[in-house]
């Protein structure tokens, strides 16, 4: 598949101060995740994609194009920000319809569309007469995901598009990008939310300090999340029991037990033994411990992510 | 509970391209839209109401000399520029925050373009208030007795609506150079329009507000046509010139750039 974004070797600093450093990826169709604690360079990649602000070295291209000044890219992406901040007084109909007429519609088709991707996003005309800075935070998320799809545009970069959304807020955000994944848009999200992520996500790329740490974002690789979890919590009657059950199989290399909310931590020696041979109901049923839940402790990318385990 | 139509898969997608006459349609909707907000309109109201008492209380104090010196020395040469100047930058100075650098700048309008539409939807709508200030400084000065403003009231609104615009796209030059427009505003008054435009030379032709006063001085008799196409002309091309070096560096200027990521 050909990618739709390529770096290389992009740099972008602030005078002294280090946005990206050096970073080279490429961007291929689908949903791709953009994971980073604050600082990490996240918002400066989407400036630097929406050719907002300029690479200090390296060369970034979007569509092949370089996306500085260049309304042909603009026209084929969209940008859901961080901020919160909408214009003031005004209607999400009147906001939308604005910025699809200077997306190149005529008013009439800016209007319609306008009033199907409120729709999209679940915003009914019941919502429509309120201004958008009157919006709780949750509207205001769907208002500017709303904004984003006026123009059919083949790229969408979202900035935790998920702050401030319920659960249910969240589910209905991923189905509309799973949807636009679907009809061939190629999505860019970045979100503190690593589980959604997880569930949404075919790619990812993790930064850290302005960087794109190769051990990172190995641990985050397809390959990688193929893998079965290298720890697991049970929730069961008889932690203790369990433990030594497991511990007798050479299974794990360490656990901790908590017999109060029976809960037991494991760190597996080698996971594959566990999962996969596929008998692992049946080691559970032959420990004789009523199981009430396994989990994963924790996902890849919060590993990924972790500053402790990532530095190690 | 009744929940809005969802609907099950995308639109049917449109090619969208730049197109620069809905651009602007859009922008200006956009303007326009704030330009009617009821908080900006008691603001507004309450610029008048000041503007009222003020007038009011000069045309009883003094004549009618001192009433319409007043007019062309104070509210044409000094307050409708001085704050069609703040108006002009501020309106840029907005649309280089999130709100607009975020939704507007992502989408396929070139960025010069941008603010000449800008500039238009922006100054259209300073036009109007200023068009009320002026009304309300004519109907208290013929309220109180004031005489030969009707006749002077076609000068002193084209003086005005000149002012206005030089003043509007002077703002957004300033506006789009520095957060800090209001410095660079006082310079320029102070060394063109206090300074050069008050030298009894052919320099002092420079000063926008020079010219205009020249328009309307009762003291300069019957302005010849040539004097106000001449007039006319040299703001209209300080217009065009300010305009486009806004419209210059808003396209190599970089946006959001700051180091927070």
């Amino acid at each position: 598949m050909n990618a739709i974004i390529q770096a290389e070797s992009v740099s972008r600093f602030y005078g002294m101060i280090l946005g990206l450093n050096n970073v080279s990826f490429t961007i291929r169709p689908g949903i791709t995740g953009i994971v980073g604690p604050n600082g990490a360079g996240k918002t400066t990649l989407f400036r630097l994609l929406l050719g907002q602000i300029r690479p200090s070295s390296g060369r970034l291209t979007v569509f092949g194009e370089e996306p500085w000044n260049n309304p042909s890219v603009h026209a084929r992406l969209a940008y859901c920000p961080e901020s919160e901040t909408v214009p003031a007084g005004l209607r999400p109909l009147e906001w939308l319809t604005g910025l699809g007429m200077i997306s190149g519609l005529s008013a009439s088709d800016a209007d319609a569309r306008a009033r199907m991707a409120l729709v999209r996003v679940k915003l009914g005309p019941e919502h429509w007469k309120k201004r958008v800075t009157a919006y709780s935070k949750g509207m205001k998320q769907r208002v500017k995901l709303a904004q984003c799809l006026l123009h059919d545009p083949r790229l969408v970069i979202l900035d935790e598009p998920m702050n401030g959304l319920d659960p249910m807020g969240r589910e209905d955000v991923a189905q509309v990008l799973r949807e636009l994944a679907a009809g061939g848009v190629s999505i860019l999200i970045s979100s503190h939310i690593l589980h959604d992520l997880e569930a949404l996500c075919a790619d990812f790329i993790l930064l850290r300090w302005g960087r794109i740490p190769r051990s990172l974002n190995e641990a985050a690789s397809a390959e990688a999340r193929a893998r079965w979890p290298e720890a697991a919590t049970f929730r069961c009657d008889a932690p203790e029991r369990l433990a030594r059950f497991l511990f007798d199989r050479g299974l794990v290399r360490g656990c901790d037990v908590v017999p109060a909310d029976g809960i037991l931590h494991v760190r597996w020696s080698d996971p594959a033994r566990f999962y996969g041979e596929g008998n692992f109901h049946d080691l559970l049923l032959e420990s004789g411990v009523r199981v009430f839940e396994v989990q994963a402790t924790a996902s890849f990318l919060e590993k990924a992510t972790d500053p402790v385990t990532a530095s190690s | 509970m009744n929940s809005p139509p969802i609907l099950s898969a995308p639109p049917t997608p449109v090619i969208v391209v730049a197109n620069l006459r809905h651009a602007f349609g859009g922008v200006w909707r956009l303007t326009f839209r704030r330009f009617l907000l009821p908080g900006r309109w008691l603001m507004v109201l309450v610029g008048l109401a000041v503007l009222t008492l003020l007038s009011f209380a000069l045309a009883r104090s003094g004549g009618t000399g001192h009433y319409v010196k007043w007019l062309v020395s104070f509210y044409v040469a000094f307050l409708v520029p001085a704050l069609a100047f703040i108006a002009g930058a501020g309106a840029m100075r907005d649309e280089m925050k999130s709100g607009t650098v975020d939704y507007v700048l992502t989408r396929p309008l070139p960025r010069p373009a941008f603010v000449v539409f800008k500039f238009f939807a922006h100054t259209v709508c300073a036009q109007i208030d200023f068009l009320l200030a002026l009304i309300v400084v004519l109907v208290v000065g013929h309220l109180r007795g004031i005489s030969g403003l009707a006749a002077a009231a076609p000068q002193l609104l084209l003086g005005q609506v000149l002012l206005v615009t030089a003043a509007s796209a002077f703002g957004f030059l300033c506006a789009i150079i520095t957060s800090r427009y209001i410095v660079l505003g006082l310079a320029y008054a102070g060394v063109v329009e206090a300074g050069l435009g008050q030298i009894p030379t052919q320099l002092s032709r420079l000063s926008l507000t020079r010219q205009v006063r020249d328009l309307l001085d009762p003291a300069s008799g019957i302005v010849s046509v040539a004097t106000t196409l001449g007039t006319v002309g040299f703001i209209l091309v300080f217009t065009v010139c300010a305009l486009a070096a806004a419209a210059a560096l808003f396209h190599v200027r970089e946006l959001g750039a700051s180091a927070e990521s």
